[in-house]
């Protein structure tokens, strides 16, 4: 009976296979445009280590490159990120019982990750948290990987096309459409855009990233408080 | 290097603050329901920061162009409504720009 039994990774990469067609290339992008800002390429599994979180790391380039101090990164990482406090909440469950790998589910808990672990359980006579452990780390591998190759053919190929930086802003554009589609509501983005041109209005263009997070964050909770419950 | 490592380790500390938070704070109690409501609608807010200060907003002589950028946006945007494919919005885009930035 045992030997039938197929090793609980592979069942773990049966289930992330449609993270791997969306890690890898996305990841090759990644690095990619990180050495075409400048950056060494050693710096794209790095960040995939210290950081491992999709937006975020292409956020930390695009700050890395305007210089911005490391509060202000710190600051509009920590808000853009600012989604996984309620990712883990859904979890609190399911982690409960955890021991060895509750830390790194926890560090590895992308958007992805977070969607498969809410979501599959674990064959029949499998332990739940080595299956969580595989899929996190498995997730992990596949954008480390591919964000390590692209930013090594970035620096072997001297083909730099002027604009590609833009995938970057064209990023942020599919993601503010996409909370667009979830909220279903104007509230947030409304008030979020008059902070931003009331900065740029008043002088301040410099202050409106970190100042349009503060402001814009700051006022969800009081539409929340105003709106309907 | 140093400086890029710091702002490295301080960009993940913060990540892995927010992935962490619940597990610290609400271990045994249950979160406030206005909390959860509100984070809800935070990355649309943040979402819509980055987007605006990527574009050129009040500066009309911007470089390269201040319409180039607002145009390959719509077509971003337009391209994600209509296909959802996240991939195919971003090259898309991202051709669209890169066109018009070699012929203007």
């Amino acid at each position: 009976m045992n030997t039938l039994k197929k090793p609980l990774i592979f069942h773990a990469f049966r289930i992330t296979v449609p993270v791997l067609f969306g890690y890898v290339p996305i990841g090759m992008a990644y690095g990619f445009l990180l050495v075409k800002t400048g950056l060494a390429w050693y710096w794209a599994p790095l960040m995939c280590l210290i950081i491992f979180a999709g937006a975020a790391q292409f956020l930390a380039i695009s700050l890395l490159a305007q210089q911005k101090s490391i509060a202000e990164m710190a600051l509009a990482v920590f808000l853009l990120n600012s989604r996984h406090m309620v990712y883990g909440l859904s979890l609190l469950e399911r982690f409960s019982l955890f021991k060895f790998a509750k830390p790194y589910l926890i560090y590895g808990l992308t958007d992805e990750t977070y969607a498969l672990l809410t979501t599959v359980e674990p064959p029949d006579g499998y332990s739940k948290e080595k299956f969580d452990f595989w899929i996190t780390l498995l997730n992990q591998s596949y954008w480390t990987a591919g964000s390590t190759i692209g930013a090594i053919m970035g620096s072997v190929i001297s083909w730099n096309a002027p604009g590609m930086e833009f995938a970057l802003t064209a990023l942020f554009i599919v993601l503010l459409v996409e909370q667009i589609r979830a909220l279903k509501r104007p509230g947030p983005f409304l008030l979020a855009a008059a902070g931003v041109l009331i900065l740029n209005l008043a002088g301040y263009p410099d202050q409106a990233l970190t100042g349009g997070i503060i402001f814009g964050s700051a006022s969800c909770f009081f539409l929340v408080k105003g709106g309907k419950k | 290097m140093n400086g890029i490592f710091i702002a490295v380790l301080a960009m993940g500390f913060v990540t892995l603050l927010t992935r962490a938070f619940p597990f610290i704070i609400f271990a045994k109690k249950h979160p406030p329901e206005l909390f959860l409501k509100g984070a809800r609608l935070i990355p649309g807010a943040v979402m819509t920061v980055l987007v605006m200060t990527s574009l050129p907003l009040t500066d009309i002589s911007a470089r390269p162009g201040f319409l180039i950028p607002w145009i390959s946006g719509a077509v971003v945007a337009v391209l994600h409504l209509i296909k959802k494919n996240a991939l195919l919005s971003i090259f898309g885009g991202t051709a669209v720009y890169i066109t018009l930035l070699n012929f203007f």
